[in-house]
């Protein structure tokens, strides 16, 4: 028991005892990433390096300078359930970025700390937690919807989405998917509508969503109110920042075509 | 409505690789086309107990204007009698696309047919759009959603 209670309190403080210059090295790499640094990437890394990806396969450190140098900088990475294990001249450092749990091996090279070997795993949220991320986007896009607010809309697809409606072309893109939504609010009042979600299945960073619609049109140019029942399957994909975002959508209608 | 339910069951083989282009995911593409391949056969030979072997105990299939097919022995059930009312004599695929993502593969395309009833009855031409996803169960790649929708295909 002593000797148990010695090894949790030395690696309680060691933990605690991350050195300043090896603190303010991993926060220069993960920012380096983001930034497309490649320099200070390329300081901070060991030239022996593997990355091992979240789908199995491995990067040596040229394959990652190549990929940075194509890189566009972006956002500062979020970080979070950050915790460091100091083994002498070795620390090991995990943390989740959204989406991401990151494993770095460090060690001191002639001087410098340096990732020698770091393992990328995705993080699948439990179902309960990407529900209702779901339902919360969808509650959205149902407001939006009733709203005829296209602007609205557009936040919840990535630029790249899909939508595959019934007896029209398809929407491709950000552009074309905003500008069929808001020639249809030119066309069409939203009376009433709602989505219902029946099921979930997740599939790594991707939700995908079945449910059914019924919404309740008056055309603008006069004419009797529509009503339409129907249903959809969505793909959402969780974004860098957590958030999910529509990549594809069809629905069907349980009406006439017409 | 009968018409487009052949097309809605016999899926298409994708035309292109997952995205991504990891070795895993060029893996499970190319184990989905080989799954929807053998399904197709299947399909095109009459085949009930294969086409099914595809299909996931917990399959969702979203046809225009009815009611959801939920599980097995309702797919069974409408296999059956899809298979007994119709030949496929043609069906094009086009405009594929396909997502890799976990142990799961999503399908988007238009699929465009000719049906020809066994019994009587002209032959019937269709057109829509589809949408699978594929869930790998132990070694196998099995369908556990689908939907189509219709698109307006011109009278001759």
């Amino acid at each position: 028991m002593h000797t148990l209670l010695f090894t949790v309190l030395a690696v309680t403080q060691a933990q605690t005892r991350v050195p300043p210059d090896l603190r303010k090295a991993m926060d220069q790499r993960i920012a380096a990433v983001a930034q497309a640094d490649v320099a200070t990437w390329d300081r901070l890394t060991a030239n022996n390096f593997v990355l091992i990806q979240p789908d199995g396969t491995t990067r040596t450190k040229a394959e990652r300078l190549v990929q940075l140098r194509a890189a566009q900088p972006g956002p500062a990475t979020v970080v979070t359930h950050e915790h460091v294990l100091m083994l002498g001249n070795t620390a090991v450092q995990r943390y989740q970025t959204p989406g991401t749990w990151v494993l770095a091996i460090w060690t001191m090279n002639r001087g410098t700390w340096q990732v020698t070997l770091a393992q990328a795993s995705p993080v699948v949220g439990d179902s309960a937690t990407v529900r209702q991320a779901i339902d919360a986007a969808a509650a959205r896009f149902t407001n939006a919807f009733k709203r005829g607010d296209a602007d609205s809309l557009m936040t919840l697809y990535t630029s790249t989405a899909v939508q595959l409606n019934p007896n029209f072309p398809a929407w491709e893109g950000a552009a074309a998917i905003k500008q069929a939504f808001a020639n249809f609010f030119n066309a069409m009042t939203v009376s009433d509508a709602s989505f219902t979600t029946h099921d979930i299945v997740i599939a790594g960073n991707k939700a995908i969503e079945r449910g059914s619609y019924a919404m309740r049109l008056k055309p603008k140019n006069g004419g009797a109110e529509v009503a339409d029942r129907g249903k959809y399957v969505t793909t959402w994909e969780r974004q860098p920042d957590g958030s999910w975002k529509i990549i594809r959508d069809i629905s069907n209608t349980d009406g006439a075509a017409p | 409505m009968k018409s487009i339910l052949a097309a809605a069951l016999v899926l298409a083989i994708p035309a292109c690789a997952g995205r991504g282009g990891s070795a895993s995911a060029s893996a499970d593409s190319a184990a989905v086309m080989s799954a929807v391949h053998d399904y197709r056969y299947a399909w095109m030979r009459g085949d009930t107990t294969a086409a099914l072997g595809f299909i996931s105990d917990d399959i969702r299939i979203l046809i225009p204007g009815l009611a959801d097919v939920n599980g097995k022995e309702a797919a069974r059930k409408l296999f059956v009698d899809e298979m007994a009312t119709y030949q496929i004599p043609s069906l094009t695929l086009t405009e594929q696309d396909l997502i890799v993502s976990g142990n799961h593969v999503i399908t988007v395309g238009i699929w465009e047919e000719t049906l020809v009833p066994k019994k009587e009855g002209a032959p019937i031409h269709a057109k829509g759009r589809f949408m699978t996803i594929w869930r790998k169960e132990g070694a196998e790649w099995r369908i556990v959603r689908y939907m189509l929708n219709d698109l307006e295909v011109p009278k001759p």
